[in-house]
């Protein structure tokens, strides 16, 4: 399957995705953090999402992928989210559109599952090392009730 | 009696898997730190990887992926274990059996090699629904081991 359907389900979509996907984590119980940081700016981030997917289903461009999470990762460790949420809200993006795929006839699923996979995959890495590395820079302790931090030193 | 026959499939195959997965997993540039893991340990960590995955196919309950990967979290943790590791550790098992179901799994369900194409409906589904339901697991698995991880990195230490 190549990945033109996707990429104009991907261009026809995007805002009802992005509202489905918004409504979801402010309303999942994996999610609770994502209450207390601005809407605008998660309906900003999860649209983002969308768009960079479609951009690399285009391109293949892991560089651009790299940049994009990274940075999402390091902010949301400065606000506190913990890392769980914040893989389960890519995790929750990428059911939403595994099912309007399905919902709209695209029904190669291996090869859905395929590419929505190998992009979700690299995104949620690089979400948690730039998640990670900020934690590094910060050099926080784990705190109780903190956000997720680097592991002890290995004794 | 698909479900069954799925989970077999992965059962009978978790050791090739297993043996792939974890040669990846010490030669692979995103994953050093596994290095300094005792090997019987990472391989039976992969192996009961596989296992958990068909068994939960057979039987798709949450509590015993929850159970499992928050332990495996909080273990990565104390070892000092990067997060970022071990997530793409499942990442790099996730690949392996989907270049497994791939290569094999058509011969699988059909009893001989054949193409995509020479399938009958009923076979490409099986396949294809193997692959969603690999998905479903991988990503839970994740969440409760960012979970568990996140839990221990929490607790006061000595």
């Amino acid at each position: 399957m190549s990945a033109t359907p996707l990429i104009q389900l991907l261009a026809a979509h995007t805002d009802g995705l992005t509202g489905q996907a918004l409504e979801d984590f402010l309303l999942n119980p994996r999610t609770p953090s994502f209450r207390r940081v601005p809407r605008a700016e998660i309906i900003e981030r999860v649209g983002a999402l969308y768009r960079n997917l479609a951009h690399w289903l285009t391109t293949h461009d892991d560089d651009a992928v790299r940049a994009a999470y990274e940075d999402w990762g390091r902010k949301r460790f400065t606000q506190a989210i913990p890392l769980s949420e914040i893989a389960y809200s890519v995790i929750l993006a990428k059911q939403h559109l595994q099912r309007r795929a399905r919902e709209h006839g695209l029904t190669d699923l291996h090869a859905v599952e395929a590419l929505l996979g190998e992009f979700f995959d690299r995104a949620l890495y690089y979400l948690v090392r730039g998640y990670e590395m900020q934690a590094a820079t910060a050099s926080l302790e784990p705190q109780p009730g903190g956000p997720i931090v680097h592991p002890p030193s290995p004794r | 009696m698909l479900g069954q026959r799925l989970m077999q499939m992965i059962k009978d195959h978790a050791e090739t898997l297993t043996k792939e997965a974890l040669q990846d997993l010490l030669t692979n540039p995103r994953t050093p730190s596994f290095r300094k893991v005792p090997r019987e340990e990472m391989q039976e960590r992969i192996h009961a990887l596989y296992a958990n995955l068909g068994n939960w196919i057979g039987d798709p309950k949450d509590d015993a992926v929850r159970a499992a990967y928050e332990d495996w979290g909080r273990k990565r943790f104390r070892q000092g274990i990067p997060i970022s590791e071990i997530v793409y550790t499942l990442i790099l098992a996730k690949q392996h059996l989907r270049r497994y179901i791939r290569d094999h799994g058509l011969v699988e369900f059909s009893g001989d090699r054949v193409t995509p194409d020479e399938l009958v409906p009923v076979q490409l589904h099986a396949v294809q629904e193997l692959n969603v339901m690999v998905g479903e697991f991988f990503d839970r698995a994740l969440y409760y081991l960012a979970r568990g991880y996140e839990e221990a990195a929490c607790l006061p230490r000595p």
